[in-house]
């Protein structure tokens, strides 16, 4: 396959945020907070103002008023404001605090240092137990450090505990890290006055959303806002949010009668939206054939400063997730969220669905250790068989292949083979564990009434010529290939060859409304609405070829852009005869028939049950499954884990385009592997960053990868769509944290090194190496 | 006013002359003045690889290369690589080989392992892992990379050519 979005990038002409060029353009600089914490007594930008090649800084306090801070939160998250720079107090360091306008970005950055900012330093609340137990507060009116207090049961759990053979108890924690694509983020706006129409080219994957948020901000009429999307130097969650430098730049480039870009730093980039870290302390109730009887879960989710628009949905989902893959009715879980003086969390690849299946994954094998069972033998009696399946947290699984899955991946990896030789080379000083995971991929989350809805919007349009263009609502220049994918489906579905056949997204003055691409949404909704669009399109074209040739439009074919008739094998006509009758010869086409040759679908899906565990508030329709097999050898002298074979069997539903799945798949698998492995965002006591560089946030690169990964494909369709296809982006994440810890704990098995936390970095293990002590699960 | 310095630099075969600030990293100078946008900065601390290109036959990091070093030398840029209709052995084979997603690495990739196949026309998998250790991606997950640039060795070896 050659992806045709490809070519533009391989000449070095992709056109990234940072190479749109705009006359006049003004950078913006960010001053940020030192401190973690702290009140603001003063901000002077005269000083700055006076630099040269400066032309102005701006600070929080004179913005107020001139834009409507969005506000966000729900019967279960509390609100918090997302304000553009803070005003009278700072609450993580980073925090956007003023901004210099300079000719250009070394001009900028000299001043920096030249604002003048006065600071009481506040007491930091650096982790979930400050949050808790110290007496500052970061939202004083909030009377605690709590956004979210949420709880949900199900079934008999008190029954369940009380009916079991043994009741393990084990905390474990997901670390902080973050998604860092290779493009950081950035915004450039330019507002022109005399027509009142605001342009923003933004590296965000949610163009449509972006621009109602940017109305409510600013209140300009949204049919007056276009937000553009080139090629976007991937996401992975991290460029879905509205953050405060997304509405900073507009808001500030309506003062201005010139265009204002921004371009984030790598050092900015670590310091603002972060993933993940929470912190399970769960008992799980258990029959002595490794029967899963029930679970309380109570999970504390480290929110940073900010309660904003998706971070807490990491521990809304993760609420709904724990259950896995497997049989499990009775279940408890409450969900503390706690603001700490961090960077907000926001989503990254896996999101509330890497965090539990780790739990999940590492109960399985600490049951199975403590009644002597198999781990594969325990996953095997508790996976869920029939679906549709209704967990107890109210999520459908719709279909999927959770035994062949795990059944493959132990035959491809040589499960049995590998357990007999585990022996002889420990025996030999050869450290070697296989962990297992079975993952559920949730695609296609929707909000209760947010913006995040259950629809996307396709138009398909024949041009006079004949070739086609599709118009999606999704936002597809980010790495997975839509171009390529769009024109191959709608010129098969519709009958025309996929070379003439455009596609254009990201461009809200011209694409239909819609969600853009994140939560592996586009297989679901956006190419459910191109199926249809593109079979009403081709129903009206045959239609009007009935009409030209007086064949009936039933008896009538098109494909590969040429129509024929199953029983006139005389007849052949292309699709650009069409064309030309439909836009040339108008007042000749049959009665009820207007000219344009186009159709727009919004696919919209029904029967969205929102899922009571998560208050109510998130809904997933879709949920692919993915089995995961990972082989370490870890050394005890060092603590280093190499990864020696990896086996992944994978199950997005229906495969529109092999190769595309397969290259989402090995990308979330990497990722996955370094934030199990090295990556992790290291404060220190007063709240600051250890780790803020690529010096020391440590992603993977080529040598941590082994070549000896396989992935395998099987295929459930969705009922729940007329494609059958589920999102394919972030099963690898979803379940390589799990299969990892899982196979660095067998490899340790000898040491009695229990994991219990993330991520698995030399230091940490060489620790437990040296001060291990066997630790079996607490049994009460 | 900054002290400007006036420089010379021969890029992707034309020589190309500023006055510019002494400060002025060579990636700035290739993006900024010259409107070389294919050469990437994806971080401040030359960890990432995106900004690689080639000075005088050898791959540099643009971002820790000023341009008064870059005077007077020879820079290759991902634009420079392949004529209008004919792509360069290695950007054929990321192609074929899905050796990109995003595409935001790519250039910096490329030029990495034009480095490489210049010094070593018959790479191993570890050769090339190692090659491209300082060239950061987030989506592929690397392997389709090393597979390109294992392929590309393989034709040019067939081909005949050279990597430059």
């Amino acid at each position: 396959m050659k992806a045709r979005e490809d070519l533009p990038l391989l000449y070095g002409k992709g056109k990234f945020l940072d190479d749109v060029r705009l006359p006049r353009t003004m950078y913006a600089t960010i001053v940020r907070s030192p401190y973690a914490h702290a009140r603001v007594l003063r901000v002077d930008g005269a000083p700055a103002k006076r630099q040269e090649g400066v032309v102005d800084v701006i600070d929080g306090r004179s913005l107020e008023g001139s834009y409507q801070p969005l506000s966000f939160g729900s019967k279960v998250v509390k609100a918090s404001r997302l304000r553009c720079l803070a005003v009278d107090k700072v609450r993580y360091a980073g925090e956007p605090l003023a901004v210099v306008l300079a000719r250009d970005k070394y001009a900028g950055e000299d001043a920096v240092g030249y604002v003048e900012i006065d600071y009481e330093p506040l007491p930091p609340i650096v982790t979930w137990e400050d949050a808790l137990e110290a007496p500052a507060l970061i939202h004083e009116e909030w009377g605690n450090n709590l956004a979210i207090d949420h709880e949900f049961e199900a079934g008999d759990v008190a029954g369940a505990f009380a009916t079991a053979d043994h009741v393990l108890e084990e905390t474990f924690k997901m670390h902080r890290h973050a998604g860092t694509p290779m493009e950081t983020r950035g915004v450039l706006a330019h507002y022109e006055w005399t027509s009142g129409r605001l342009t923003v080219w933004s590296t965000s994957n949610l163009p449509h959303m972006y621009r109602t948020s940017l109305s409510e901000t600013l209140g300009i009429d949204e049919s007056r806002i276009r937000v553009i999307a080139g090629n976007i130097g991937g996401a992975f969650g991290t460029k879905t949010v509205p953050t405060a430098e997304d509405m900073l730049i507009p808001v500030i480039a309506v003062r201005y009668d010139q265009p204002i870009k921004w371009v984030e730093t790598r050092s900015e980039n670590l310091k603002s939206l972060h993933g993940k870290e929470q912190v399970h302390q769960i008992r799980v109730a258990v029959r002595n054939d490794g029967t899963i009887l029930g679970i309380r879960d109570k999970i504390i989710l480290d929110l940073g400063a900010y309660a904003n628009r998706t971070g807490p949905v990491e521990g809304l989902n993760a609420a709904c997730f724990v259950p896995g893959c497997y049989k499990i009715q009775n279940y408890a879980v409450k969900l503390i969220g706690v603001v700490t003086n961090k960077p907000p969390l926001g989503p990254y690849r896996g999101f509330g669905k890497s965090a539990p299946t780790f739990v999940i994954e590492r109960v399985m094998d600490r049951v199975a250790k403590k009644l002597g069972l198999d781990v594969a033998e325990v996953r095997f009696k508790n996976l869920v068989t029939e679906f549709p399946y209704r967990n107890p947290a109210g999520a459908v699984y719709d279909s999927g292949s959770y035994k062949r899955g795990l059944e493959l991946a132990l035959e491809r990896i040589g499960y049995q083979d590998f357990r007999k030789d585990q022996g002889d080379k420990r025996a030999a000083g050869e450290y070697v564990g296989i962990g297992l995971s079975c993952s559920l991929d949730g695609s296609g989350h929707v909000v209760k009434d947010a913006l995040i809805s259950a629809f996307d919007g396709v138009t398909v349009r024949v041009t006079r010529r004949g070739s086609v263009n599709v118009l999606t609502g999704s936002c597809g220049l980010i790495g997975t290939r839509h171009e390529t994918a769009f024109s191959e489906f709608v010129g098969n579905t519709l009958g025309v060859r996929p070379e003439t056949v455009d596609v254009v997204e990201g461009d809200t003055l011209v694409c239909p409304i819609g969600q853009g691409s994140f939560s592996d949404r586009t297989a679901v909704y956006t190419m459910s609405a191109a199926k249809i669009a593109a079979e009403k399109l081709r129903a009206r074209i045959l239609r009007i070829a009935s009409a030209m040739t007086e064949v009936a439009a039933e008896d009538l074919e098109l494909r590969g852009g040429v129509i024929s008739a199953r029983n006139s094998p005389g007849l052949s006509m292309k699709i650009s005869d069409v064309a030309e009758a439909v836009y040339k010869r108008t007042y000749s086409l049959p009665e009820g028939l207007d000219a344009g040759l186009e159709e727009t679908h919004y696919f919209s899906l029904r029967d969205v049950e929102f899922f009571p565990a998560a208050g109510g508030t998130g809904y997933y329709p879709c949920f692919g499954n993915s089995c995961h097999v990972a082989v370490v050898k870890v050394d005890p002298e060092t603590g280093k884990v190499r990864i020696l074979r990896y086996v992944m069997v994978h199950d997005a539903g229906r495969i529109l385009n092999e190769k595309i799945v397969e290259g989402q798949a090995l990308g979330g698998l990497v990722a996955g592997f370094g934030g199990a492995l090295m990556e992790e965002l290291v404060y220190d006591t007063s709240g600051q960053l250890e780790s803020g560089t690529f010096m020391d946030y440590l992603i993977p690169n080529a040598p941590v990868v082994p070549r000896e990964i396989e992935i395998y494909h099987l295929e459930s369709p969705s009922p729940m769509t007329p494609v059958g296809a589920k999102g394919a982006g972030e099963a690898g994440a979803n379940g390589s944290y799990a299969a990892l810890a899982n196979a660095v704990e067998d490899a340790l098995e000898p040491f009695g090194v229990s994991i219990r936390d993330l991520p698995l970095k030399p230091e940490y293990l060489w620790r437990a190496i040296k001060s291990s002590v066997p630790s079996p699960s607490k049994e009460t | 006013m900054k002290t400007r310095v006036k420089i010379r630099v021969k890029v992707n075969g034309e020589t190309t002359e500023a006055r510019i600030e002494s400060r002025l990293l060579l990636v700035d100078y290739l993006r900024e003045e010259l409107g070389l946008t294919g050469t990437h900065v994806g971080c401040d601390t030359s960890n990432c690889g995106a900004c690689t290109v080639i000075m005088d036959g050898r791959a540099v990091k643009s971002c820790t290369v000023l341009a008064v070093q870059a005077d007077r030398r020879e820079i290759t840029t991902i634009e420079g690589l392949a004529r209008r209709d004919e792509l360069h052995v290695l950007q054929k084979a990321f192609w074929e080989h899905q050796g990109l997603q995003c595409g935001f690495c790519t250039p910096g990739m490329i030029m990495a392992a034009v480095d490489l196949l210049g010094k070593n026309g018959m790479p191993t998998d570890s050769d090339v892992r190692s090659a491209i250790a300082g060239n950061l991606c987030r989506c592929t997950g690397y392997n389709t990379i090393v597979e390109s640039v294992l392929a590309a060795a393989v034709a040019m070896r067939e081909g005949g050519r050279t990597v430059k």
